[in-house]
């Protein structure tokens, strides 16, 4: 981008960190709760009662609720330390490893195709904004983005 | 509601990979149960579990075998198998029957389970057989370095038949070769001592080789030959009994040649003597002349002279001999011919004239001896001969300087007419002759001045039979009889001469005694009366003896006591009878007068004035209270002998001789005997054996005066059980050297053997008096003589008493002498009585010996010979043993045995020393080095599995169902196992011999009646609560105890040491 000056980073204060963890944290509890929720609903429908494989589809709805992934405190560890050493290059090279950490994150949720698979369901058997994958992966993009602004 | 099935749940179920239709899960139930070997699902319909059981009945393997499984495995497990088809066919498809085919399916998988733990098993006890057989019989071409051929194929046959049988042995052939290798350790070790015993062979022919020397003026190499034959076979290698054989009988032959070298040296040396004298003779006859001679004449006799000089210092052989009569001959006739020109010199011919008659002299004797007399022809010789000898006389009678030259001439002819006649007749002759006339002139004709009539008519037999011999034919045996029978005639002319002075000197003492033994008798106190009574029956006894038993030199000795006695007794001082306490003799004694004259009456001044006052009081103290019993027995017990009294007062004291008197008192029977023993059972010659036997344990705390008196008593019972045979009693106290005392001052042996070694049995005593009494056993009791005097017995007497009480027949005893007959032998012994903790304890020698040993005295000396050097490792390897408190507990004799056994040592026992001390000295700590030598002879190798404990009820009542063999093989000693050592760093052991299982019991009676848990570790006290040992008991579950040592490294007594890695390879290499 010849001819084009680059702004300076804007300072950033700690509430904007812990704004940002507190984006991915509600993500993953809501992917969680909206999987129960479809789970309950599922089971009340009428074809489900009437369905003979209804035992193996009690335990499916079981086995729904644990289908969202860990992912681990690694994100939290780097925006912790890019929140305590500012701009300085450790801050920098924490954010740096954020990055990565929410490249591997990424790659963890797509490994898990079932996510996405039943949310489209959902959304045709009961309908309503249920996000079992979607939520997730928007909020992994506005991690990205924001870590990566305040990498400039 | 009717059922269909819904688009939504189809949909579901396939995104999260579950079975999308009815009945799946059964299925996966069905297929689960075909894949997992023992898995039975319960909950399938009728029709599935039929179709699975059909499955199951198809099935070909339910289970395959484990790797290594042998054909009873097999068999175990094809039965179980067949059980569960069997099952499958019987059983209907409901939840009982499919119980019933879970119980079915888990025998099966329990026995296969089985089997893999029992091929861990075999196989760990196959590597263990293996291991042992490399050790037994290492592959190489000599798996025992020494052994012979034959002996090396017994081994590798051995091997060869076991080794293939190993690697494919199942657990009842295991056992039968660990039998085999029993048997193989058996064979090994025989070889193994025959290896040493051929070897100790070879050592001693090689001293005895070193031995034999050259005969004294031998060629120095005439053995050589002889010797390297025996050298050849000892070289063998490796060598055989057939060598050693060959060996042993070379060297009979190399002794036999040295005997007949010496043999044929003696007539040589004979000769040579004969030789030399006649040429010493003759050079002293003619060197006079020679010197006579003008200088340039004398060279050539004189050089004659100086060669045939110059032969006699050469070797003695018959070469020589002849040479010498050569160069004689030459050095005469040289002298003839310096003769023949110097016929002018008259002083030369007058000197010549002497040696020209004393020749003709000589020669003429010997001819008459060879000529008429002879039974060989001599006609020719005869006359020549006499022509000669009238030459000679012509010669002589001309008394001129020509006539002379003749006659030596002609002597020089006749000489070699008489050369020829002893030719013809054989030179033999001559010497013969010589030796006959030298025994005629050696016999002696008359008898010594004053001989015996004994003497005399055996030295009148003796010329006789010497004269009848001589009157035979002249050959070389009657020669040697007659040279035989001049010397026992020569030797018994001297001993008559001797015996005839002694005999005059015994009467002169006679007669001396006799005037004055009255008067000195008459006022002599009682005892010493005794005493000389005694001594003047003994002098005159020995005096009268005849014939054979004449022994005027011990009646001489007797005498010149009696004088000596007679002497002393004249010069004692007497007690001023009216006011005996105040002489100085009883300073400080006060009271009775009249018994300080019983007790100066009864010892005598010479003894009261070596006790010091209070001795004295004491003596007048037990004469008060007995003083006629003592009287009694001094006189009539003990014969007034004044050493032996000596002795009992200074050694035993006043209460002693009380206590004898007192216990021989009213027996008069046993003074008697006691008298037999002082006159002929040695206790006159060894004073002190008498008192140290009574004064034997009367010290210390105790009722000493109840000691005293049963010694008293024991004595009594001795002396009466004697009485039949004192010398038997002196065969012990001389003979056998039991009677002597040494030093460092100690008892005689003596007393530990009667009160120790008999038990105060004077039957057992007199027992084994009777085993070394007599011309028969006079080499056992000079073999005991010297274990005494050189082999550390008398310095350590108890150890002997020890021995005796434990040995189960006397000739052990006398095996223990036999074996020690060398002095080095001895002397090894005795350094290990001193320094080697053979006495540690007293009992140590003999339980070394008995228990140790066998009661060989050859295996005592191998030991004293493996430890010759090393008595610092013995020590320490005695001490070790020696530690326990309790005589029960100190074994060493057990040990050394235990050690010895065909598992360890194999009965060598040099490497007691070359390898166990060796190696247990490595052991760095110093009481661990104590334990590993008393723990190394219970090491090993018996072989134990799980099955080893029986169900006991504390088990039961705990549901254990097994106690881990590796519990026996980690820590104890007799199934310890070196593989099982892994990586641990201590290998704590329980006692040897312990009682596991009960141990074990106690501690899960303990968990039980505490409510402990069957998991973990619990660290419990067990066994004796006295002496309780410190467990730590672990489980593999709750039916499996796999834990259960010792804790703490617990001492004497049931001490558990814990070892560490090395100590145990230590140990291990010491023993095996």
């Amino acid at each position: 981008m010849l001819g084009v000056t680059l702004a300076p980073p804007k300072p950033r204060g700690a509430v904007s960190y812990a704004k940002l963890l507190l984006r991915w944290r509600d993500a993953q509890r809501r992917a969680n709760l909206d999987l129960a929720r479809f789970g309950q609903a599922l089971l009340a429908l009428e074809e489900i009662q009437r369905d003979p494989r209804l035992p193996q589809l009690q335990r499916a709805a079981a086995k729904m609720t644990g289908l969202v992934p860990k992912f681990g405190d690694d994100l939290a560890d780097h925006l912790d330390t890019a929140m305590t050493r500012g701009d300085s290059p450790d801050g920098k090279a924490a954010l740096r490893e954020a990055l990565g950490t929410l490249a591997a994150y990424r790659r963890v949720l797509d490994a898990v195709p079932a996510l996405a698979d039943l949310e489209a369901v959902a959304r045709r058997a009961v309908g309503g904004d249920l996000q079992f994958h979607s939520g997730l992966a928007a909020a992994l993009s506005d991690l990205e983005a924001e870590v990566t602004a305040r990498l400039r | 509601m009717s059922k269909s099935l819904s688009e939504t749940g189809t949909q579901i179920l396939r995104i999260l990979g579950l079975p999308d239709r009815p009945g799946n899960e059964e299925v996966a139930e069905q297929e689960r149960a075909t894949k997992e070997v023992g898995y039975v699902p319960l909950t399938l319909g009728g029709y599935a579990k039929k179709q699975l059981m059909d499955h199951w009945e198809t099935t070909p393997t339910l289970g395959i075998d484990p790797p290594g499984t042998d054909a009873t495995q097999a068999l175990n497990l094809d039965a179980a198998r067949h059980y569960l088809r069997s099952m499958i066919k019987l059983c209907s498809p409901t939840r009982d029957g499919m119980e019933t085919l879970a119980t079915a399916l888990q025998e099966l998988a329990e026995a296969t389970a089985r089997v893999t733990q029992e091929i861990e098993q075999r196989d760990s006890q196959r590597a263990d057989l293996q291991e042992r057989l490399d050790t037994l019989v290492p592959v190489g071409d000599t798996p025992v370095p020494g052994a012979t051929a034959a002996e090396t194929k017994q081994l590798k046959d051995a091997r060869g038949e076991l080794a293939p049988r190993l690697p494919v042995a199942t657990f009842v052939e295991l056992h039968d070769l660990h039998l085999a290798l029993g048997q193989l350790a058996v064979l090994q070790g025989g070889i193994v001592a025959n290896v040493q015993h051929r070897l100790e062979g070879k050592k001693a022919v090689e001293d005895q080789m070193a031995l034999i020397a050259v005969p004294q003026d031998a060629d120095p190499h005439c053995l050589d030959p002889a010797r390297a034959r025996v050298a050849e076979a000892l070289a063998a290698n490796p060598l055989s009994d057939d060598d050693l054989n060959a060996a042993q009988f070379a060297l009979g032959t190399l002794r036999n040649r040295r005997d007949e070298i010496e043999e044929m040296m003696a007539p040589l040396r004979q000769q040579r003597t004969l030789l030399r004298d006649q040429f010493e003779t003759f050079a002293k006859s003619v060197q006079p002349a020679i010197k006579l001679l003008a200088v340039k004449k004398q060279e050539a006799p004189q050089q004659a002279i100086d060669d045939c000089q110059s032969l006699f210092a050469g070797a003695l052989t018959a070469d020589n001999m002849a040479a010498i009569a050569v160069a004689f001959r030459t050095t005469r006739a040289a002298i003839a011919a310096s003769a023949g020109s110097n016929t002018g010199n008259r002083d030369f011919i007058t000197a010549v004239r002497p040696y020209l008659i004393a020749e003709k002299q000589k020669l003429e004797a010997e001819y008459r001896a060879l000529g008429p007399d002879s039974a060989i022809a001599l006609a020719d010789t005869k006359k020549g001969a006499g022509k000669q000898f009238a030459a000679i006389r012509a010669g002589i009678d001309k008394n001129s300087g020509a006539g002379t030259t003749d006659g030596l001439k002609a002597l020089e002819d006749f000489r070699a007419t008489v050369d020829h006649a002893r030719k013809e007749k054989g030179e033999e002759l001559v010497e013969l002759l010589d030796r006959k006339n030298a025994i005629d002139g050696a016999t002696p004709l008359t008898d010594p001045e004053g001989v015996d009539p004994w003497f005399a008519e055996h030295l009148a037999h003796g010329r006789e039979a010497l004269a009848h011999t001589l009157a035979g034919i002249l050959a070389r045996p009657m020669i040697d009889k007659a040279t035989l029978q001049l010397a026992a005639l020569t030797a018994l002319w001297h001993t008559a001469e001797r015996d005839a002075k002694n005999a005059a000197l015994v009467q002169a003492a006679r007669h001396r005694v006799a005037e004055r033994f009255p008067g000195i008798h008459g006022a002599a106190r009682p005892p010493a009366q005794k005493e000389l009574d005694r001594a003047d029956t003994a002098a005159s006894a020995c005096a009268a003896l005849t014939g054979d038993k004449r022994d005027m030199a011990g009646a001489l000795k007797l005498y010149r006591a009696l004088e000596a006695r007679l002497d002393a007794i004249s010069k004692e001082p007497v007690l001023d009878q009216g006011a005996p306490l105040t002489d100085k003799l009883f300073q400080g004694v006060t009271g009775d007068g009249e018994i300080a004259k019983q007790v100066f009456n009864i010892c005598g001044p010479a003894l009261l004035g070596k006790l010091d006052a209070s001795a004295r009081k004491a003596l007048c103290t037990v004469v008060s209270a007995a003083g006629p019993a003592i009287g009694t027995l001094v006189n009539e017990g003990l014969g007034g002998d004044p050493a032996i009294l000596d002795a009992l007062v200074t050694t035993s004291g006043a209460d002693g001789l009380k206590a004898l008197a007192v216990s021989f008192g009213s027996d008069p029977e046993a003074r008697t005997a006691l008298a037999a023993l002082v006159e002929q059972g040695g206790l006159v010659t060894h004073p002190q054996v008498l008192p140290q036997l009574l004064h034997h344990d009367v010290v210390g705390p105790g009722d000493v005066e109840a000691r005293r008196t049963a010694n008293a008593d024991t004595l009594k019972a001795m002396a009466k059980g004697f009485m039949d045979d004192p010398g038997a009693l002196a065969d012990l106290l001389d003979g056998a050297g039991l009677g002597a005392t040494s030093a460092p001052p100690a008892p005689p042996v003596i007393v530990s053997l009667l009160y120790t070694g008999c038990a105060r049995d004077a039957t057992k005593l007199r027992g084994f008096a009777d085993a070394f009494a007599g011309d028969d056993a006079e080499s056992d009791r000079t073999l005991l003589k010297g274990l005494v005097e050189s082999g550390g017995i008398g310095q350590h007497p108890e150890s002997f008493g020890m021995l005796v009480e434990k040995v189960t027949d006397v000739s052990q005893v006398k095996s223990l002498g036999t074996a020690f007959a060398d002095p080095a032998d001895r002397a090894r012994l005795q350094t290990l009585m001193n320094n080697g903790g053979l006495t540690g304890k007293t009992d140590t020698l003999a339980k070394v010996f008995v228990d140790g040993f066998a009661g060989d005295g050859r295996k005592m000396r191998q030991y004293a010979q493996a430890f010759d050097g090393h008595a610092a490792q013995s020590k320490m390897m005695l001490d070790a043993w020696n530690e326990p408190a309790t005589d029960d507990e100190r074994q060493p004799g057990a040990a050394i045995a235990r050690l010895l056994g065909p598992n360890k040592l194999n009965g060598n026992i040099t490497a007691l020393q070359s390898r166990f001390t060796a190696e247990i000295g490595t052991v760095a700590n110093a009481t661990r080095r104590k334990q590993a030598i008393r723990f190394a002879p219970y090491f090993d190798r018996q072989t134990t599995d799980d099955s080893w404990k029986p169900k006991t009820p504390a088990m039961t009542a705990l549901g254990i169902k097994t106690v881990t063999g590796s519990v026996r093989r980690r820590h104890t000693p007799e199934c310890f196992d070196r593989t099982k050592m892994g990586g641990a760093v201590l290998h704590s052991q329980f006692p040897p011999g312990v009682d596991l299982g009960a141990l074990i019991d106690d501690a899960l009676t303990q968990i039980r009646t505490n409510g402990l848990a069957l998991a973990g570790s619990h660290i419990l006290d067990v066994g004796d609560p006295l002496a309780p040992i410190e467990i730590e008991i672990g489980f593999l579950d709750a039916q499996t105890v796999n834990h259960f040592t010792p804790r703490a490294d617990r001492g004497l007594p049931n001490e558990t040491p814990q070892f560490q890695t090395a100590d145990i390879e230590s140990i291990l290499r010491a023993i095996r």
